[in-house]
């Protein structure tokens, strides 16, 4: 079974640290407004960071500083592609933050990781002790729609009609993909097999993109047409959409341990193509 | 009128292609995709598929995805890019062929074995389970000359070599005949043990894998290994045909390019677990020489090249399953094999250098093999891997999930959370050192390597233990049973080996962390760190091998003691009792 989720990169950051810093300045982030962009997170600086590339490998740059102790993953492209999303250790309390790409400083939301928008950009579904919530950005309302006695929740995905939330859960005979409505009640299985998590929807909502022990796949909302998109020697993993749902970018490994490199293949399956290489790239987002 | 001619012509030609495709193909197959497909050939054969049937597909249809109430007229036959899986009606399990770029070529038969004897069944109705492009999935029904009927689901994903076997109602064991002439149960930290013609007394050997084996053949083209899920299920390898050792034959008659020694294996099912097999094909995919002496001790270049970048094994062969086992060195590579052998990390005894394979044995290697039979073979993937390339490691994550390199610690029992193995502490601590934050992090280094101490002395306690073990093990075999003895006497020596060292590796240990917390105080002090790091992962490099042969010896001292029993009935209870005994040594943590 996998251990170490989405999430628990924050974790294995603070324990074992980063490489030493390399001089990395970051980007002027007001240029990086662009459709066809790729945030993603890199410790290809020391720590980890927020980076932005674009789909051709172009653009390579630093979307985030911080302190050397602090470490920024799990970014997550808004809805209009202006803010990004992300997980930090920043001040030492692991939570979610907001970077407007205008250049605005980050601002800190709430505890929690492995945040995503809703649709319309008015609420983010995100992970706090291993379980699904809810927040209104607007409000500051929160309401947990995972079930109470689900031990092991993650990766929370809204699709792309705001109705529904796909999440992971873990028990102890492995792991599944469920669909829960955004508004909280009973989640259905989509499927059970494999280490199924991480899921991710398409622009169009009709496929969901997640990964297995080892490859990334995808599937139907409602179980079926079940296709692996990668077969790969090592490990693949954090499969995202592009904007036009044609593309999959997602993440390679030599093995479990990294170290990773972003890759980009046709989402019916094809022939990768190598995106970004030196030391790990993780958790890309594609908008 | 020759217009109209001409429109019938080729009304006519588009009738029949379409025709074609529908009878022959399907009208959605895309042959060379990694996609699974699912089949129905329309009529039985008799006997397995040859490459010219498998290639036209003549009178074949597909079945249609998530089609799942489909019955089958003829055989069934799924497939991808790699892997073909054909269910004959009357056939006696799933015979499994590779696509090659010349033809397929049979590399493997997964038949269900009953309870009640060793003949396996005939097929007598196939369903499928799952039918998409992603994933084909059938249960097969045998029944059994004794008229038993059993059960088996066969699996297959795009684009892997790997069919996944689920034992149902009524199996057994899980024969997998392949032929091969070496039997490789390989050991990721510690020697690996193969096994070839010359090991075979009799005519079922008892592997000592813990999840897997591979079986080597077709002189370097091909491998099959096979995975099971329990360290309780049994894998037993089985003789090829009659032909045993005949006395006075020489190493170099029985090793005869391409014979197989091996018809296959069978594993043990177990409620609810599943046995893989995955086939490999392409040219130099193993490599097996005898060292002339004088090549054995200089440097000798292999009669061979790896065709592709990995983290290749290389087996010094002894007698009776033993090797001496090591990785290439690459230094091309951005990082070498883990967990090299000692000697590896001395002195490379096999390296690339120039796209050649270059072999250096030390005389002492040399003598303690006997001969200088040296078997090459990928076992992990490197950075550099081409990614549609796959190695024995690659399925085992495929199969088991991910982690195999945590296998020795996660076995023996000694794995936590935080995982304080020297080489990832001191991983941890040189990066507080090299970003200057040593004096920040003082407590959480001294808490760290603590840990760190604390795990080498588990470790050290545990090959202890199995040094007991051998002599316990010397003592009730005596004189009576010198096979299980030496085995016994091997164990103790290996553990000996390790914790007899002056300081113990403990203390060892303790020392050296003593010496990194002195370090935090002072200035410029990061390559007196990584000096120390280096010293420690040593220890800790020494304790994963002294593991892992301790372990792999109590496993092949279990097995010799089951097939003594069988041997020779004077000895059951001795045998019985080391089993036991043996069993407990593992079981224990």
């Amino acid at each position: 079974m996998k251990n170490f989720r989405v999430g628990s990169v924050v974790a294995l950051m603070l324990y074992f640290g980063v490489p030493a810093a390399l001089a990395a300045e970051p980007a002027d982030s007001s240029s990086a407004v662009a459709p066809g962009l790729i945030v993603f997170s890199s410790d290809r600086s020391g720590p980890w960071r927020i980076w932005s590339v674009r789909p051709d490998g172009s653009g390579l740059r630093a979307l985030t500083e911080a302190t050397p102790d602090e470490n920024d993953v799990d970014p997550v492209f808004s809805p209009d592609g202006k803010s990004i999303l992300f997980s930090s250790t920043r001040g030492g309390e692991v939570g979610l933050w907001k970077l407007s790409l205008g250049g605005n400083k980050p601002e800190r939301i709430c505890d929690g990781d492995q945040a995503e928008w809703s649709a319309d950009g008015r609420r983010i579904a995100f992970r706090r002790q291993e379980r699904i919530y809810v927040r209104d950005l607007v409000g500051g309302g929160e309401r947990c729609i995972s079930p109470a006695d689900w031990p092991h929740c993650s990766g929370p995905a809204w699709s792309p009609d705001g109705k529904r939330i796909a999440f992971a859960c873990r028990w102890d005979a492995g792991n599944a993909i469920f669909l829960v409505d955004s508004e909280g009640g009973q989640p259905t299985k989509v499927y059970d097999k494999q280490g199924a998590c991480e899921p991710h929807w398409s622009p169009d909502g009709t496929r969901i993109v997640y990964e297995t022990e080892t490859h990334i796949a995808t599937i139907a909302p409602d179980g079926t047409k079940n296709r692996l998109v990668t077969y790969f020697g090592g490990v693949q993993r954090y499969g995202r959409f592009s904007p036009d749902g044609k593309s999959i970018v997602y993440c390679q490994g030599a093995s479990e341990r990294g170290p990773w490199e972003l890759y980009i293949i046709p989402a019916q399956g094809g022939t990768p193509a190598l995106l970004t290489e030196g030391n790990s790239d993780m958790n890309p987002d594609w908008h | 009128m020759k217009s109209t001619t001409l429109a019938i012509a080729l009304l006519w030609i588009a009738f029949t292609q379409v025709c074609l495709r529908g009878k022959a193909a399907g009208a959605d197959y895309e042959p060379g995709t990694p996609a699974t497909w699912l089949f129905d050939t329309g009529s039985s054969s008799p006997g397995p598929l040859n490459a010219a049937g498998l290639a036209s597909k003549s009178g074949w249809r597909v079945v249609p995805e998530d089609g799942l109430a489909h019955q089958f007229r003829g055989d069934a036959v799924f497939l991808n890019d790699r892997v073909i899986v054909v269910l004959r009606r009357r056939g006696a399990g799933a015979e499994v062929y590779c696509q090659t770029a010349a033809a397929p070529k049979m590399r493997a038969a997964l038949l269900p074995l009953a309870a009640s004897g060793d003949e396996p069944g005939v097929l007598v109705n196939a369903t499928v389970l799952e039918n998409n492009l992603g994933a084909v999935m059938l249960t097969a029904t045998f029944r059994t000359p004794g008229g038993d009927t059993c059960e088996l689901r066969y699996r297959l994903t795009a684009g892997q070599v790997i069919v996944e076997a689920q034992p149902g109602k009524g199996v057994d064991r899980l024969l997998v005949r392949c032929p091969a002439r070496y039997v490789v149960v390989p050991d990721f930290f510690g020697d690996d043990m193969v096994f070839g013609s010359e090991d075979l007394s009799r005519p079922r050997l008892q592997l000592p894998a813990e999840n897997f084996c591979l079986g080597l053949s077709d002189q370097g083209s091909a491998e099959v290994m096979c995975v099971w899920q329990s360290s309780r299920q049994q894998a037993v390898a089985v003789r090829s045909g009659p032909g045993l050792r005949e006395e006075g034959q020489a190493d170099e008659e029985r090793e005869t390019p391409g014979a197989a020694a091996f018809a296959g294996w069978e594993i043990q099912a177990d409620k609810d677990k599943s046995i893989w097999v995955a086939c490999f094909d392409g040219t130099g995919l193993w490599h097996q020489q005898v060292l002339a002496t004088k090549d054995a001790l200089g440097a000798a270049a292999l009669d061979w090249k790896p065709p592709f970048a990995a983290k290749w094994r290389a087996d010094l062969l002894r007698t009776g399953g033993a090797a001496t086992s090591w990785f290439f060195h690459d230094p091309d590579a951005s990082k070498d094999g883990p967990a090299a052998s000692e000697t590896a990390v001395a002195g490379y005894p096999c390296c690339f250098e120039g796209g050649r394979a270059i072999v250096r044995l030390a005389p002492e290697l040399q003598a303690a093999a006997g001969r200088s039979s040296l078997l090459v073979y990928a076992l992990d993937r490197s950075r550099e891997t081409p990614l549609a390339t796959f190695c024995p490691i690659d399925i085992l994550r495929n199969t088991l999930g991910v982690g195999p390199c945590q296998y020795i610690l996660q076995t023996e029992g000694l794995a936590t959370e935080t995982n304080p193995t020297p080489d990832n502490v001191m991983t941890w601590v040189e990066k507080q050192f090299a970003r200057n934050r040593q004096k920040k992090s003082a407590d959480e280094i001294r808490e760290l390597l603590d840990q760190m101490v604390a795990h080498v002395g588990h470790a050290q306690a545990r090959i202890e233990q199995y040094g007991s073990f051998g002599r316990e093990v010397c003592n009730l075999c005596g004189e009576k049973a010198p096979v299980l003895r030496s085995i016994g006497e091997s164990i103790e020596r290996d553990a000996a080996a390790f914790s007899n060292r002056t300081p113990p590796p403990a203390k060892l240990a303790s020392q050296l962390a003593e010496q990194v917390v002195v370090l935090i105080g002072r200035k410029n002090s990061m390559s007196a760190c990584e000096k120390l790091g280096a010293e420690i992962r040593q220890i800790g490099a020494s304790e994963d091998r002294a593991l892992a042969r301790c372990r792999m010896a109590a496993r092949w001292l279990r097995q010799s003691a089951a097939m003594l029993a069988e041997d020779d009935s004077s000895q059951a209870a001795l045998a019985g009792e080391v089993q036991v005994r043996a069993e407990r040594m593992l079981g224990t943590k």
